[in-house]
């Protein structure tokens, strides 16, 4: 009986294998111009038996997951560094990142990187389009810097002379109708518009909007 | 007590502990039927639509490249500035446009549709099941 | 030894087999319970992405499987109600391990991208090959039980 009680004890511990997140649930935002999302989850080993982790998995291609070493001992700790792409992203975005462990496959972790990607300034619409023959009535965008941000919109320009932009300003800088006309639609036509910022000041961007006759 | 009669008593417990975590866990699941979103559509849904409707596919380019629906167009948010001119040489206004990535759970197709909206597009919508769905429906 | 002895002594390990078994299996399905019991949501979305249920039983099954799971390894770790808890632990077994051929069968898609990754094999495989030596340890538990 004293033996099988031993046996017991030794074959039920690896059932209390346990990792201790400090945080499962990061919440982060991110600057104008910045490439990419860091978030770091730390944890720690407080059960009695090492872990090896076995699985990270991230919910999204743009998220990778990184990890130093697979085996933990008791008290021993450890971390995983996520990365998020922002690419073109903005707005609100929820990632998440499956953790499992070799000793409790059924019981993964779950951790969750939510970013708050801002855009300063919002077209609406990007592009214009026109039919071939339809009439050459002028279309228009509406760009506006949203509150907070500190950008000056400075310049709308064509980079085809038969497509005519003309601006005007509902709040200088700040908000700028923009009438586009083409010169005729009797042939297909393309052009670029750049609507010039001064923000921000070591990098200032230009943003695009699309014009098509087709 | 037999075997299931214990079983039976089992179940009872069970069911009387699940209705109070159903009523009381603040993580509780949602059980009215997750709310559809109007933008969602259906494989099915699309084969009725008049004309041709245009598929932009969410996912990355590498994975475009080894299969996508027949003359779909890829748009996703790391190669968006290049793609994008790309996908307005192919969009007509007034034609509908459905954005599909991998399967059920992805959200990449969601917020791509959210994006062309926001920048124009106004039927934009994105496809219940993705990829998967389509290649079970379009298996030779 | 004399026969009477041999027996008693095999008996004896028998018993001991049985009670280590039974704990190790009652502690295995505590410890599963508490953890789903944590956050029903998340568990609701995971049976989610197994695509077998339609939403409201979903919701329904990520809190009535963890409640179940509690009560079995209750009534195993103290010895009590034994048969019918073994009876359930049969059941759950199955039905865990059905789920799981089927997302390996259909290579379920559960996350986005990933280069079109299905559920990696070390996320599915393992846990359908414990169930099955899980499945084996419930019948050497029911077949071996104490004659009332």
């Amino acid at each position: 009986m004293r033996l099988s009680l031993l046996l017991s004890l030794f074959l039920a511990i690896p059932a209390f294998a346990q990792l201790k997140w400090d945080t499962t649930e990061q919440t982060l935002k991110a600057n104008p111009g910045d490439r990419e999302i860091v978030a770091t989850y730390r944890f720690t080993n407080t059960g009695t038996t090492a872990i090896t982790i076995d699985n990270v998995h991230t919910s999204c291609g743009c998220t990778t997951a990184a990890l130093t070493r697979n085996d933990y001992a008791p008290g021993e700790s450890g971390q995983i560094v996520a990365r998020m792409d922002i690419g073109n992203r903005t707005g609100h975005q929820e990632k998440s990142i499956v953790v499992t462990t070799k000793q409790n496959p059924k019981s993964p972790t779950v951790l969750r990187l939510l970013a708050d990607i801002p855009q300063p300034v919002v077209m609406k619409p990007t592009f214009v389009m026109w039919a071939l023959g339809e009439s050459p009535n002028p279309k228009t965008i509406n760009i506006k810097v949203t509150d907070g941000f500190a950008v000056k919109l400075l310049k709308v320009d064509s980079d085809n002379p038969d497509i005519k932009v003309e601006v005007s300003e509902i709040h200088p800088g700040v908000e700028l109708e923009v009438k586009v006309t083409p010169k005729d639609t009797s042939r297909p036509e393309m052009a670029t518009l750049l609507v010039r910022t001064d923000y921000p000041s070591d990098n200032p961007q230009t943003y695009y909007a699309y014009v098509k006759v087709k | 007590m037999t075997a299931l009669r214990q079983a039976g008593l089992i179940l009872l417990i069970a069911l009387g502990l699940a209705g109070v975590t159903a009523a009381v866990h603040p993580k509780r699941p949602s059980f009215l039927a997750p709310p559809r979103d109007p933008n969602e559509v259906t494989l099915a849904q699309t084969k009725q639509w008049p004309g041709t409707v245009l598929w932009v596919d969410a996912r990355s380019e590498s994975e475009f490249a080894s299969e996508h629906v027949t003359d779909a167009i890829c748009l996703n948010f790391e190669n968006w500035t290049e793609q994008f001119p790309k996908f307005l040489d192919r969009y007509n206004p007034g034609q509908r446009v459905v954005v599909y990535c991998s399967a059920t759970s992805c959200q990449l197709s969601r917020e791509i549709a959210d994006k062309l909206r926001a920048s124009g597009v106004e039927d934009a919508y994105f496809l219940e099941g993705g990829w998967e769905a389509w290649k079970q429906q379009n298996r030779p | 030894m004399s026969t009477v002895t041999q027996s008693m002594a095999s008996r004896r390990i028998l018993r001991g087999c049985r009670f280590v078994l039974r704990i190790l299996i009652a502690a295995l399905f505590l410890f599963a319970a508490i953890t789903k019991l944590f956050d029903p949501s998340s568990f609701a979305q995971q049976i989610a992405n197994y695509q077998l249920t339609p939403w409201p039983s979903t919701a329904a099954l990520a809190v009535f499987l963890p409640a179940l799971e509690l009560c079995v390894g209750i009534c195993l770790l103290f010895g009590r109600w034994e048969s019918g808890a073994l009876v359930w632990l049969a059941i759950l077994l199955v039905i865990f391990s059905g789920a799981l051929l089927s997302a390996i069968v259909r290579g379920l898609s559960i996350d986005c991208g990933c280069f079109g990754r299905s559920v990696e094999n070390t996320g599915t495989l393992w846990p359908l090959i414990r169930n099955l030596v899980l499945l084996a340890v419930t019948g050497f538990l029911w077949f071996s039980r104490r004659p009332r």
